[in-house]
């Protein structure tokens, strides 16, 4: 019964967040029409490259992977709110809750990444078809990297909401200092640079995929005992 | 079915100082509807919070045949607790909302649902959150009348209905009881207009349960006593009285104790009136008592 309800509240959960992620996406995708519809009137990209000679670097890949990491940290923020009312006024557990968040936060990870992979798709027949030219190329990695750190994103989101909501404002405000490394070790786990005030930059090269996966299946496992710790008995005001 | 819920010493603390609720303890047997009653700020919605599962005592247990109810899955979808909340984020129409809601109360009943949207006159092709205060009050009813919920809890979620809304909740519960017996808790200010309905009363002032009775019984134990004033003196000497209001050489006193029978004859013949007092009138008088 207790998993049953869980799904039920996945679904429910899916399909407000999914809503939210629809509207966020149709408006990422209109503003990528606008800046093609500029940089092919005017020659340049968004960033002031030139589109010189059918070329340019700029792709939906980077216009959602710039926003993408934000919109899932304010949604993980907002679970533990509105959604966290809503659901345990309706007989649900936390339990029931906390899972189903998690269910629904791989679902549109995943939703949203295959969207953008599909997207980026069309965005290169696009390109074919009109002969121009991308400096950019992105494989399968790529995008589980993307679910990967979207999901981290969320995590931390929820992390820092029952933070504020269990432990007060100044335990708060240090668990949203305490993510920043959370953030820095997921990097280094993926090899990226990382620049460090006063240590400079910190890179681990020729990082294995397996090793990245795992590296980052442990950060998810820790944040999430870390929210669950923190809201096994959170009240809910009525 | 008849679902006892236990009260085991319950208190509740917010930020380790607020004492709001303090050992109370009841049980109640279910298939009644019970009162509810106290004072702004008394802990009627700390209590039902606790009973809800919206937050776990700090000490004491709460029960359910038995069962502890915090973050019992089985016992949650039993209990519906319905608050007079803003709806104001909520952009679905009406119909959409309630069946978003339904999914989590095996027992919805749809039918009674729109029965009771056509009752209380709510547009469904409305937003949720364009309804008046009152239309939000009268939808936070609806569901949780029809969700059919074994332990069904209204804390003050009529208030901001009109008169004639009101009366019609009244009766829904009342109809909707006979028909489907269950637990009904109602915490409410409008004692005058509910208390009729109440089977049993709790009475909790400043965090502690300072009375839980038979309706009836409480009714009885009241009684306003009118007459000449040095009569109505002599004869309420020594009891529990609650109010007294002189006009001329009339007095009328009212009493929180229950007379004999030999003590009613005599009254008669000392040409005393006697006659009921409310439970609002024992409401006041009892929590201003506590002050």
């Amino acid at each position: 019964m207790s998993e049953k309800k869980s799904f039920i509240a996945a679904k429910s959960i899916i399909k407000t967040t999914g809503n939210w992620m629809l509207w966020y996406i149709s408006i990422l995708v209109f503003i990528q029409i606008i800046f093609g519809i500029i940089l092919v009137a005017f020659g340049y990209d968004k960033n002031g490259m030139p589109f010189l000679d059918g070329e340019t670097s700029w792709t939906i890949i980077h216009t959602v992977s710039n926003s993408a990491n934000i919109y899932f940290l304010v949604t993980g923020i907002l679970s533990l709110g509105t959604l966290l009312k809503y659901y345990i006024s309706n007989g649900v557990t936390r339990r029931d809750f906390f899972r189903a968040t998690i269910i629904s936060m791989f679902t549109l990870t995943i939703g949203l990444t295959l969207i953008v992979s599909v997207l980026y798709g069309i965005e290169t027949i696009i390109y074919s078809m009109n002969g121009w030219i991308r400096d950019v190329s992105v494989n399968f990695m790529y995008f589980v990297k993307m679910a990967v750190e979207l999901s981290i994103y969320f995590l931390i989101g929820m992390f820092i909401s029952a933070g504020f909501n269990r432990l007060g404002v100044i335990l708060g405000v240090g668990i949203c200092f305490l993510s920043v490394p959370i953030i820095i070790i997921y990097s280094v786990v993926w090899g990226e640079l990382v620049d460090l005030p006063l240590l400079g930059v910190l890179q681990f090269g020729g990082i294995h995929f397996a090793f990245a996966l795992l590296g980052s299946l442990a950060i998810l496992v820790i944040l999430c005992y870390f929210i669950r710790s923190l809201t096994k008995n959170i009240p809910v005001k009525a | 079915m008849n679902h006892v819920i236990k009260a085991n010493e319950v208190s509740l603390t917010y930020n380790y100082t607020n004492r709001v609720l303090k050992s109370v303890s009841f049980e109640l047997e279910g298939n009644k509807i019970y009162g509810l009653l106290g004072r702004n700020g008394a802990g009627k919605t700390s209590l039902l919070s606790v009973l809800s599962a919206f937050t776990k005592p700090s000490y004491g247990s709460i029960t359910i045949d038995g069962e502890e109810i915090f973050e019992n899955s089985k016992l949650t979808e039993k209990i519906v607790f319905v608050r007079d909340i803003n709806l104001e984020v909520e952009k679905q129409r009406l119909k959409k909302y309630i069946q978003e809601i339904s999914v989590f109360r095996p027992l919805f009943d749809h039918k009674y649902a729109d029965y009771l949207i056509k009752r209380f006159r709510l547009p469904t092709d409305q937003a949720v959150s364009k309804l008046s205060r009152g239309m939000q009050s009268a939808l936070h009813v609806i569901i949780g009348l029809a969700s059919r919920a074994p332990i069904t809890i209204f804390d003050e979620a009529y208030l901001g209905m009109d008169a004639p809304a009101r009366e019609i909740f009244y009766e829904e519960v009342l109809n909707d009881y006979m028909e489907h017996p269950r637990t009904f808790i109602l915490s409410t200010h409008l004692i005058s207009e509910m208390e009729s309905m109440f089977e049993e009363v709790l009475i909790i002032d400043q965090g502690k349960l300072i009375l839980h009775e038979e309706a009836d019984v409480l009714r009885e134990r009241g009684t306003s006593i009118t007459g000449s004033a040095e009569v109505v003196d002599q004869f309420t000497a020594g009891k529990k009285i609650l109010k007294e209001q002189s006009l001329g050489g009339t007095k009328k006193v009212m009493i929180y104790e229950e007379l004999s029978a030999k003590e009613r004859e005599h009254a008669r013949q000392v040409h005393l009136e006697l006659g009921p007092i409310t439970l609002q009138e024992l409401f006041i008088h009892l929590t201003k008592e506590e002050e």
